[in-house]
């Protein structure tokens, strides 16, 4: 019994890292934009739901060939997210936030159902590329091999590329500086508007690699964008958005707890992460990580 | 407008507040509204598509409500909430399970109940969303509204889940073939709501509101607890969003989560932007246009019916940030100028924006004629002719003549306003209303003809005012300064 109740949690946690790995994937993005832009990117979903749809294209057009889907995909995906930053962002960058906050809302509605016009409403769905259908066995449980070999890789090759990018390296670091004082890294010679279009890149990139590799694990519709965003939504506002460890640990929180939550009371389990949300809140508004700004608002 | 709130927070006990409140112009306005609208059925009710314009009306009184709930938070408050529809449905649930599952439970209390469950569920949620404002504000209210619409969606045992709830019973009078009761019901439920919502905009609290949404440190200040007034203000907007809800059940004599579905927030966020977020009435204004577009485009293109949406928003965010209202309301002239300058401006101001007006009619009618009717581009079916009629003309020509002969018109028209002729201006008010009966007669798409009317309103609105009254009338300001008027030509 008890060896039951190990096994039983040991795969739950596993479960907790999958989803956590995923919600990761894509909220990673969205926090390194709001950290850099300052703005808060709606149509971050929009971008993930392309992710997942150009796999979808590649994989039919190639006949099954899955693994460039990888790249391709997002890096369509970081073609329309530059053309909206600027097209669309660029100009409005000195407004009032809530006007860019409208904006990225406005994409959301455009991007959405220009899905449905070009996919149609009908749920679909990508095969799990060859080798990675069945499961694996890890210390007596079994898990998926594709979460096992291919999604919990990418979400940690994710914190550390990013971590990397951002500590060790020079662009990285002036990326860093402009969260910190936009002005004064502009005066100091560095060409903002590029930096902008680059950080936005990258994050509509991840934004479409989280698509792209959770596209296997389940159907593709429209109205996955909605979905995502609202969980990556509670991801941020937990671990403090802008803060990239703070979206880390935000996601594994929620990756936890969604797992263990099903464990517990299954009707609940969304209902879980609102709670824990509302709790942080009051004790801590800026999130578990969020650096306390805008005089405490 | 709110002249006449000086008088009644005087101190001069509850007459002097009657008294106040009879002078109050926007009262009366309410009442001739309010009177017009009531004895519309009977106006119409021989005609064909009586029916269909007292459902449509309904609707619009009901979104309406909503809509100026929900611009107290956005446009008086400065907290855009993306998750209004959550109070929608919360208030349509109440009042639908409360008739649902009571037999013996009255109507009336269960409408009552609904803005009480919209307030309640405020309280909970603004509790935690208020705490935050901006951006956070928005990911609060979007993630809470989501949890609503998750409880409703799949709490099978007590809200039926995605089958909703079907067949509640409502009283035997709303369902009459005519559907005039309940338009009326709706219509005195929704102007009362409407004439309150006036009177709180306008009230200290109201004030205070626009000032924490100005400077929030500095509200703070000067001792107004933030926190309190807006919470206040996210009940008072989850408590008439919630009977607005109730109200939407009636009409369906159903309840479906899609009534609190993220897309009917999106909705209430364009009506309040599209008629102008910083005006009282914008939003019924949007509520009614956006309710007309709806009707033009999901008749035979459901499907892009978002994509529209979003294209329309970042029009509004580039070329209207006012909203329609806020264009119609702006004024160049400054307080400072002489008569003749500000009339000069005025009427430069007038023409300029008459164009926008007309540009707009003509765009909005042909690109929702060729959204239905794709096939009557260029030529028609039958070649009986007939004067004006799409089917003779098809689109192209049509459009084409409208635009060269409306054009020309106008454009000699506003020459001659601009010089202040007596003639034209009167002109110039028949040829709208005659824009307005054509359209009408050639049944072009709703929302052309919204603008039009928005059109002739505005024509009205400037044209009679009693400066221009008397510039047209004895022409003393053009006489006094001559060339601040040639200078605005």
């Amino acid at each position: 019994m008890a060896d039951f109740f190990t096994n039983v949690l040991f795969v739950q946690l596993v479960n907790g890292l999958f989803i956590a790995a995923g919600i990761y994937l894509v909220a990673s993005g969205l926090s390194l934009v709001f950290g850099v832009l300052g703005i808060l990117n709606f149509a971050h979903g929009s971008f993930y739901m392309y992710g997942a749809f150009f796999v979808f294209t590649y994989v039919g057009y190639t006949v099954g060939d899955f693994w460039p889907a990888l790249f391709i995909a997002p890096m369509a995906v970081v073609i329309l997210g530059v053309v909206m930053e600027v097209v669309f962002l660029r100009p409005i960058y000195k407004a009032d936030p809530l006007y860019q906050l409208l904006l990225t809302y406005a994409m959301v509605l455009i991007f959405g159902d220009l899905v449905k016009v070009i996919y149609g409403a009908e749920n679909l769905s990508v095969a799990r590329p060859e080798g990675f259908e069945s499961t694996v066995s890890v210390a007596g449980s079994l898990f998926p091999s594709y979460q096992m070999f291919v999604l919990l890789p990418a979400g940690f090759l994710t914190v550390l590329g990013l971590y990397l990018f951002l500590n060790k390296t020079n662009v990285g670091r002036t990326v860093r500086a402009a969260t910190q004082d936009r002005e004064m890294i502009s005066a100091l010679g560095v060409n903002v508007r590029l930096l902008y279009t680059g950080v936005f890149a990258v994050g509509s990139f991840l934004g479409g690699l989280g698509g792209a590799v959770l596209a296997p694990m389940g159907a593709l519709y429209p109205g996955m964008d909605f979905d995502v965003i609202i969980e990556v939504f509670l991801v941020v506002v937990l671990g403090g958005l802008g803060s990239m460890a703070g979206t880390a640990l935000g996601a594994l929180i929620y990756g936890e707890l969604k797992s263990f939550g099903i464990l517990w009371v299954p009707e609940l389990e969304s209902v879980f992460i609102y709670v824990l949300m509302a709790v942080v809140l009051v004790a801590r508004p800026q999130g578990l990580l969020g650096k306390k700004v805008e005089g405490g608002h | 407008m709110a002249t006449s709130q000086d008088t009644l927070h005087d101190t001069v006990g509850s007459l002097g507040k009657v008294q106040g409140a009879l002078r109050d112009p926007v009262l009366w306005g309410f009442l001739v509204t309010f009177v017009v609208l009531f004895w519309t059925p009977e106006l119409i009710i021989y005609m064909e598509w009586a029916d269909y314009w007292i459902i449509f009306l309904t609707e619009v009184f009901i979104w309406s409500l909503f809509a100026v709930a929900f611009n107290l938070l956005m446009g008086y408050g400065g907290l855009i909430s993306f998750g209004q529809a959550a109070y929608l449905g919360i208030g349509g649930y109440t009042a639908g399970l409360l008739l649902k599952y009571f037999v013996w439970m009255n109507f009336y209390v269960a409408l009552i109940a609904a803005p009480i469950g919209g307030a309640i569920a405020a309280l909970v949620i603004g509790y935690f969303c208020i705490r935050r404002t901006h951006i956070y504000f928005a990911i609060l209210t979007l993630a809470f509204g989501h949890i609503v619409y998750l409880i409703a969606f799949k709490w099978y045992d007590f809200t039926g889940g995605d089958n909703g709830l079907i067949g509640i019973p409502v009283p035997e009078w709303i369902m009459d073939p005519t559907f005039a009761n309940f338009y009326k019901f709706v219509l005195v439920i929704c102007m009362a709501c409407i004439y309150l919502l006036w009177r709180i905009v306008n009230s200290p609290f109201g004030k205070t509101l626009t000032a924490i949404r100005e400077n929030e440190v500095r509200a703070d200040f000067v001792g107004i607890d933030v926190q309190r007034h807006k919470l206040y203000a996210f009940m008072i907007a989850g408590a008439f969003s919630g009977l607005a809800g109730a109200l939407i059940m009636i009409n369906d004599r159903s309840v479906y989560p899609d009534l609190a579905h993220w897309t009917q927030s999106t909705q209430v966020l364009l009506m309040s932007l599209l008629g102008g977020v910083y005006t009282f009435f914008g939003p019924i204004v949007g509520a009614f246009l956006l309710l007309t577009m709806d009707a033009d485009i999901t008749e035979n293109y459901p499907e892009i019916w978002q994509l529209f949406l979003g294209a329309t928003l970042v029009l509004i965010l580039f070329a209207l940030p006012g909203g329609i209202v806020g264009f119609i309301q702006e004024r160049d002239d400054s307080l400072g100028d002489d008569m003749a300058t500000r009339m000069a401006k005025m009427m430069a101001q007038f023409s300029r924006k008459s164009w926008y007006f007309f540009g707009g009619a003509v765009g909005f009618t042909a690109f929702f004629t060729i959204l239905q009717a794709p096939a009557s581009w260029l030529i028609s079916e039958d070649w009986d002719f007939e004067l004006l009629s799409l089917i003779t003309w098809g689109l192209v020509p049509r459009t084409v003549l409208q635009i060269v002969v409306g054009a020309a018109v106008l454009w000699w028209l506003l020459r001659g306003i601009r010089a202040y002729q007596p003639l034209h201006r009167w002109a110039l008010l028949a040829f709208t209303i005659l824009s307005l009966f054509l359209h009408i007669y050639l049944e072009t798409p709703l929302s052309g003809l919204i603008l039009v009317f928005l059109w002739v309103i505005y024509s009205f609105y400037i044209l009679l005012q009693p400066d221009a009254r008397q510039a047209f009338g004895n022409g003393v300001a053009v006489e006094a300064k001559d060339p601040a008027r040639e200078a605005a030509e």
